[in-house]
């Protein structure tokens, strides 16, 4: 399985620029609202013209702007599932199904539905649908156009909270027989981690970072992969002398690393006691903010901060500990932005 | 009694709504799929009809199917076929006139058609055809239905253009209300009330089934 995609687009102030090249099965977009993410996948499956570049899927050209190439939709083979799963309320769920098959398919909408176990309601319309089934006849639907490529735009933001985490994993069980390459679009941390293996940053129409999906996450490699990876504490940096001074907070770390523009700190990188070398950290001026399961303490970290940085403390932590007046934290936890 | 009026307005709404129903549809869907220089340059062409003055639809069309000038003239020539002066002629000038409403309408309902259900038909490989028939028109039910209607009522009321190009020739392309401004003329005012009450009557039934029929079509 590959993917190879060049392209560009403009949209007056907003210009996409894609360029991406890899193997994975299991690709994950991930970027702020309005930064591209839809639009990429919808050059990918021909909903939207590219200005210029190419699309390949398997060494298949779908779009190539030099050769005047542009597959229509209808033979890309791509699989999209939008947001609002996109179903035709004027037909039953077979007859979705069945809109999905192919002239000379091997496969019927029969076997699908038993796949999915949607034989029990073939005949009901969406609108008698619950959530999930939604979401199972979407999916089946897709499956049933026999897709070299299925494209999951946002696929859980519409739900609610509660039955997020069950959609999210029946979707990646569905998902596990299917062999060809899967490209999910969010801005949630948690959904692109679990249906990514590879992760591609992007912000305002343009790849910032392309990696492992853990990768990316342990130790993002830039600023916009920090903050969009859920990375709490962000903060300018200078190196001088073998050390990394951090202005905004007023701390000093020891570290060679010379390309250094931003250090970053997860909120919940931090100890209630020293242990050998860590570095110490006041909690001065701290403001508290209630969260579900505990809180967020934003305070300032030295005397000489002009800054606040976040902890975050679960409700046990909080009992055992309240609201600590000095925490630590290893140094190699800052992770290191260019 | 002559029926004939109503006769005659009844089929030419019938024919009319019916030529609309299918040319409004598949223009109405061109237009959509158009980018929008030609979108804004088609809309404008194809509502013309409905805003200008209908006598001067029938000018136009007058001078077009003359059958002393080259397209009427060809027309009859060759295929016998002779749109002034005749049913022929209450259908074309009706079918300019009312054909607006019918794409306008189909038009705006395919414009609320949620795109996505579109774009997913085509990534299911669903030929463009096949999305139309199968996803747009029963999705935009509401205003098929409405635009059908209301190109039916237009194009049974029509006057101006009509008169122009099929002339009031009783019995043969005098409708209701030609037939109305020919008694009007003739100072039988109870002829005329007649009338109006019968158009009156069958534009109120239509639009009540019109009314009917969408609110089952919604609850559905």
């Amino acid at each position: 399985m590959s993917l190879e995609i060049k392209i560009k687009k403009n949209y007056g102030e907003f210009k996409l620029n894609i360029e991406y090249k890899g193997e994975s099965r299991r690709i994950g977009i991930l970027g702020a609202s309005g930064s591209g993410k839809s639009l990429t996948l919808k050059t990918i499956s021909g909903i939207e013209r590219p200005d210029e570049g190419f699309v390949k899927i398997d060494g298949r050209v779908l779009f190539d702007s030099n050769n005047n190439v542009n597959i229509t939709p209808q033979k890309r083979k791509t699989g999209y599932m939008f947001q609002s799963l996109a179903l035709f309320d004027n037909m039953s769920v077979e007859q979705n199904i069945k809109a999905g098959i192919g002239r000379n398919a091997d496969i019927t909408a029969q076997e699908i539905m038993e796949r999915f176990g949607l034989s029990n309601i073939a005949g009901r319309r969406p609108h008698e649908l619950s959530q999930g089934q939604k979401q199972r006849t979407a999916l089946a639907r897709i499956l049933a156009s026999e897709p070299s490529v299925i494209l999951l735009d946002e696929p859980f933001s519409s739900l609610d909270f509660h039955i997020r985490d069950e959609m999210q994993e029946s979707l990646i069980s569905m998902l596990e027989n299917f062999d060809g390459t899967v490209i999910t679009v969010s801005h949630s941390l948690e959904e692109i981690y679990a249906l990514s293996d590879e992760l591609i940053v992007i912000d305002n129409g343009n790849v910032c970072a392309v990696g492992i999906t853990e990768d990316i996450f342990n130790s993002p490699p830039d600023s916009i992969s920090a903050v969009l990876t859920g990375c709490e504490n962000i903060a300018h940096a200078e190196y001088m002398d073998g050390k990394i001074y951090i202005p905004d907070w007023g701390i000093e770390l020891s570290s060679p690393n010379k390309d250094v523009s931003h250090v970053a700190l997860r909120a919940r990188s931090f100890y209630y006691d020293e242990r050998g070398g860590m570095l110490c950290l006041f909690v001065k001026e701290p403001n508290i903010k209630k969260t579900p399961f505990g809180c967020t303490v934003y305070f300032k970290p030295s005397e000489k901060a002009s800054e606040k940085m976040c902890i975050k403390i679960s409700s046990s932590e909080m009992r055992y500990n309240g609201i600590p007046d000095r925490i630590y934290v290893d140094e190699r936890d800052f992770i290191m932005l260019k | 009694m002559d029926w004939s009026p109503l006769i005659i307005a009844l089929k030419t709404g019938a024919a009319v709504t019916f030529l609309s129903f299918f040319i409004g549809i598949w223009t109405a869907w061109k237009v959509y799929g158009a980018d929008n220089k030609i979108k804004c340059f088609t809309d404008s062409l194809l509502t013309l009809p409905m805003v200008i003055p209908p006598t001067a639809a029938g000018f136009i069309l007058l001078l077009v199917f003359s059958t002393r000038r080259p397209i009427g003239g060809f027309l009859l020539d060759n295929f016998g076929i002779r749109v002034v002066q005749s049913w022929l002629g209450c259908v074309v000038a009706a079918f300019v006139i009312a054909f607006p409403l019918m794409y306008r309408n189909a038009r705006a309902a395919f414009e609320q058609v949620d795109k996505d259900i579109i774009y997913a038909a085509r990534t299911l490989g669903m030929s463009e055809g096949s999305i139309l028939r199968r996803v747009v028109i029963p999705a935009s039910a509401h205003g098929l239905i409405s635009g059908s209607v209301l190109t039916f009522a237009r194009a049974m009321g029509e006057y101006g253009a009509t008169s122009m190009l099929a002339g009031n020739i009783s019995g043969k392309t005098a409708t209701i209300s030609q037939k109305i401004a020919m008694v009007v003329q003739d100072g039988n005012y109870a002829m005329a009330g007649f009338w109006v009450i019968v158009v009156i009557s069958i534009a109120f039934i239509v639009i009540t089934v019109m009314n009917i029929a969408l609110s089952k079509l919604i609850r559905r």
